[in-house]
């Protein structure tokens, strides 16, 4: 086992880390990974199928070794749920990247100021054309989901718009906790209608 | 459309992430208290075990460390090590330097025991290490 550069500062930060931190953060990272895999699939490079194990643990397991040995930087700046994310996030594009381009050497991190900005970053097209059928109409099921509820419906126009949380909610009139609600709510109807 | 299409669950996923990024501590911990995610928890035992093991690691270099400074002390002589810190470090660790003064094999394994003078060979170690590089 060999300790990395950034064992010692790291190390001094992760003491004062409690189990129930550790289990919201791996929480947060679980369901994050795997949205993110839905999302990098848009791409057409199915990170998940190439590197041969669970997404979830492969990805999961790698990020906080890394940061517990030392190997990669706990940043000063960043706490470690955001930390963890950019990570993993960093991990899952160099994984995409080594499926759809020759080039490894391209591979970067970019950090951007506010890691919400990441999370809506539109990757280039690589999709086949089954595919393009099955996008139209997982958002035409979203669209119909959305139908004959007002709120549902300003929604599903504010995701077209590519609007943030914090603005939809205020758009709405409402706090983004209430928002995070609504939302749920018609991503239920919409699991609803493709069981039906 | 297609592009239109893709755009759209693009922005849809991006929304669900910043949901669960900003999702209460506090809703998590009960909801976990009241349906164990066992992925979780294995990880959990996973990062402990890893803790440990690391930290057993750092403490046997720090050992190591300690041992070839004292080597390098009885070579080059205490008065060599002082020239690296300046006088006003050297004024506060003095309690530390004396101790090294006149090492008898005792005194060098009380040092290897003793935590506090690890932790102050570690800052030697460091700045060893920070000349080395400057040379």
């Amino acid at each position: 086992m060999i300790l990395g550069p950034y064992y010692t500062n790291n190390h001094k930060r992760f003491s004062s880390v409690t189990p129930d931190d550790w289990k919201i953060v791996l929480y947060k990272c679980k369901k994050h990974i795997r949205i993110r895999l839905k999302q990098k699939t848009l791409t057409g490079a199915h990170a998940a199928s190439t590197i041969g194990s669970d997404p979830v643990e492969y990805y999961l397991g790698s990020a906080y070794t890394k940061l517990l040995e030392g190997a990669w930087e706990w940043k000063q700046q960043y706490t470690l749920l955001e930390q963890m994310i950019r990570a993993i996030d960093s991990a899952i594009t160099k994984q995409v990247e080594k499926h759809t381009t020759k080039k490894a050497e391209a591979l970067r991190i970019i950090y951007r100021d506010d890691i919400t900005d990441e999370f809506y970053v539109v990757e280039d097209d690589h999709f086949e054309p089954d595919e393009e059928q099955k996008f139209k109409e997982q958002a035409d099921a979203l669209h119909d989901a959305a139908r004959g509820d007002t709120e549902l419906e300003i929604i599903y126009e504010a995701i077209c718009e590519g609007m943030k949380r914090a603005d939809i909610a205020e758009l709405l009139g409402k706090s983004p906790k209430q928002f995070d609600k609504l939302k749920e709510k018609l991503i239920n109807k919409v699991r609803k209608s493709q069981q039906s | 459309m297609s592009t239109n299409s893709k755009q759209i669950l693009n922005n849809l996923y991006g929304l669900m992430l910043e949901i669960n990024y900003n999702r209460e501590d506090e809703e998590i911990i009960l909801e976990l208290e009241q349906k164990p995610d066992l992925q979780i928890n294995s990880h959990l035992a996973k990062i402990k075990q890893l803790t440990a093991k690391l930290k057993a690691e750092a403490m046997k270099a720090r050992y190591a460390d300690a041992l070839n400074l004292l080597k390098k002390l009885k070579e080059q002589g205490i008065d060599e090590f002082k020239k690296m810190f300046s006088t006003n470090e050297q004024a506060n660790l003095v309690p530390m330097f004396n101790k090294f003064s006149e090492l008898s094999k005792k005194d060098e394994e009380a040092i290897l025991e003793d935590q506090e003078m690890l932790q102050f060979m570690s800052i030697l170690k460091e700045r060893t290490d920070e000349n080395t590089a400057d040379d």
